[in-house]
Formats: structure tokens, sequence, C-alpha cells
């Protein structure tokens, strides 16, 4: 039974698979998307400005670097499977080990494939968070701008925990930014039901 | 030069200077209490040195030296960072590292010192913060400097073999704005009240 389930393929769903992030050929695509202010912001979570693509390749490779040596950050390209073309990216930028807790990022390139994929994406996600990183808690952020991402992490028991008002500046607006949150204990309840 | 700006009624926000302070902000630290109530990172002891690199390195922040007017005492720290310009927002952290002047007012007033410069020179819209469940010292002063409660981060912490929970709150320009209001026409009515 055990051997079985460390045997499971923490990184191959159905339709796609977690992959590494590839700074020389993921750069160019990446560039594209963050001319998306709602995927710029959830990358970078900062304030908008313009990046070439070498200036997001450095990005990317600090990023990485960092992440892997001081192994508190860990970040995966979402491609369909057998197929080097990135459609999306998860990563985990600060995990706190003491705690067991750490931020998940989800984004993809575009509509169609958030509608094809997140779902999946999102169980892998959380089962590497929970059953890998063995987490207690999982925070996802998302603003007021995201209702198709917000009706996704509600779907999966995602708990809205703070709401904090007007701290997003986007479209000539504010908007409010909520912190969701799950725990091992919530996500566990939710696996003998069928998410879709 | 009118510099009223940086003063409370209990209080004057100084420039923090890694030079003069970090002597005095790393032995704040030996007080574990202090510690535990300031950050969730494991409670450690840094020495001055490291204590004026890490703000040598961080000097995007706006740090100020909360100073006791009644003695001039250096009794703690506020700061503010973390900004996002285009939306006008901000993190603040405080701490009291004197434990006599804890409880009396002290942190409060600072906050509201500190808001006052956040609101009126940075034109920030709103100021964020974070705090522990097991402080509620820290919550009915940041009440009281015109925070309001927007949620609840569940079992957050993991200290003491329990896991706590975190609070957030924030304050808008405008829920500040009103409270200056409010606070300018609660004397008289107070008054009145006594009479």
């Amino acid at each position: 039974m055990e051997n079985a389930m460390i045997g499971k393929s923490l990184f191959v769903g159905q339709q796609v698979e977690l992959t590494s992030l590839d700074p020389e050929k993921d750069s160019a695509v990446l560039s594209i998307w963050a001319r998306d202010p709602i995927f710029y912001r959830r990358m970078f979570r900062r304030t908008l400005k313009p990046l070439t693509v070498p200036e997001l390749k450095k990005k990317l490779q600090e990023t990485l670097k960092d992440a892997n040596e001081k192994h508190e950050g860990i970040y995966f390209a979402i491609r369909k499977i057998d197929t080097p073309e990135i459609i999306g990216l998860i990563w985990f930028p600060w995990i706190d080990g003491q705690h067991q807790t750490s931020y998940l990022g989800i984004a993809f390139g575009n509509d169609e494939d958030f509608d094809a994929y997140a779902l999946e994406t999102m169980k892998l996600a959380l089962y590497y968070a929970f059953m890998e990183l063995s987490l207690h808690r999982v925070v996802i952020i998302a603003r007021g701008n995201e209702p198709k991402w917000i009706e996704l992490i509600e779907k999966f028991g995602f708990l809205r925990e703070v709401q904090r008002r007007e701290n997003v500046f986007s479209q000539g607006r504010y908007f409010d930014e909520y912190l969701y949150a799950l725990l091992k204990s919530e996500w566990k309840q939710k696996q003998n039901e069928v998410i879709e | 030069m009118n510099d009223k700006l940086y003063e409370g009624k209990l209080i004057r926000l100084i420039p923090l200077d890694p030079e003069r302070d970090s002597e005095k902000i790393a032995a704040w630290g030996k007080d574990s209490e202090y510690q535990r109530l300031l950050d969730i990172s494991p409670a450690a002891l840094f020495d001055p040195k490291l204590v004026k690199n890490w703000y040598d390195q961080n000097n995007s922040d706006h740090s100020f030296m909360i100073q006791a007017l009644e003695d001039d005492r250096m009794i703690g720290f506020i700061e503010l960072g973390g900004f996002d310009w285009a939306a006008g927002t901000a993190w603040v952290g405080i701490g009291v590292g004197e434990r006599d002047y804890r409880g009396k007012g002290y942190g409060t007033d600072a906050m509201k010192a500190l808001l006052h410069y956040a609101f009126t020179e940075l034109n920030l819209h709103r100021v964020n913060l974070n705090v522990f469940e097991f402080n509620l010292r820290a919550i009915r002063s940041y009440e009281k400097a015109g925070f309001k409660y927007e949620g609840t981060e569940r079992e957050r912490i993991y200290k003491e073999d329990h896991r706590w929970d975190i609070i957030d709150m924030g304050v808008l320009k405008s829920d500040w704005e009103l409270l200056q209001q409010e606070e300018q026409v609660s004397i008289p009515t107070s008054l009145e009240v006594n009479a």
C-alpha cells in the first residue's frame, strides 16, 4: 500500500504534466503573458513595469537559483503531456517549513487552457503540496478582478479568510484582494468528492 | 521649521539610524517574548552588526525609532515597507522594545503619528498589518489607531506545540479621515456628558 502511493507520479496527470521551468526556452512566451496585467500581478505581485525577454530571463534565472539554493521555493512549468510548449505555471514561492505553510501560485497563458486544464493542474498542485511538501496549510491570493479563478479555488474548498479592501489598483480602479486558504484536513475530506 | 508631523502626544518618530540604533535593537531581542510578539520566524539572537547589515540592505523601508517625549528614551521602532506605489499600499511593523513602556499608550501614539505621515504626506490609500492572536494588547492598540479587522489566517503559526491564528487588519485613508473628524468632535461631547 505505502509503496504503491510512493510510486504514484506527482508530476504526470491525464492531460498535463508538471515539468521544469526553463528560462532559456520559456522566457519568450512568459514575456508575452506578462503583458496581461492580471498575469503580471499574479506572477510578480508588484507595480507593473515593461519587461524585455532578456530581463524576464534574468529574473527567472535569479528566482530559480535563489529557490534552489535556499530550498524555499519550487517552480513548475505546466505542459500538455508530450508537448514542449508551456501553457502555464505553478509555484510555491516561500515554503515556510517551520509553520508548514506556503503560498501557491497558478497562472495560465490563455483562457482556453485555463478552462481545459486548470482543474487537473490544481489537483496535481494540491497533492504535491500536502503529500510531498507535507504542508498543513496552502494559501492562494486572488483579486476582485479574477472571478473565474475565485470560482475554481472555492470549488476546491478554499476558504476566503481575509478581505483586504481596495488593496489592488488595476484597470483604472481599486479591487479587493482576498487571501484563501485550505488546510490539509479539509483537503483530505474532499478526496472522496468528485470535483469538476 | 515645522517637524510636528513626526510628533504625537507621548512620542516623536525619528529616522532609524542603523549605526546608532543597531545595538539597542539587538538588545531588545534578548527578550524572547518581544520577538515572539513581533515575528513568526524562529526567535534567535543577532549580533548588532547583523542587525545593522539587515537595515543597510533594506533601506527602501521608511524606518523610525520611537522616542518618548518625557525622557527622550528610544523605546521602540516603527516602519512602513512593502510599498505598492501604484495602489498606494504599504505594510506597517511596530515593536515597543522597552518593557516599562508597554501597555501605556506609547505604541498607539506612535502608530497614530505614523498613519498621519502615511496618509497626509506619502498619500497612501491604505496600510496593512498582521498581528498574532495571542497579542491582544496590540490588537486593541491597532483598533484605537483606526485599523479594522479584515480576516483571520487559520492555524498559520506553529509554536508551543499549538497552531495559532494570524489576524489581518487594514486602514483605508477614508477610515482614518473619518476617525480624525470623530476624535475632534468627541472631546466636547464627552465634556458635556461629564457635566
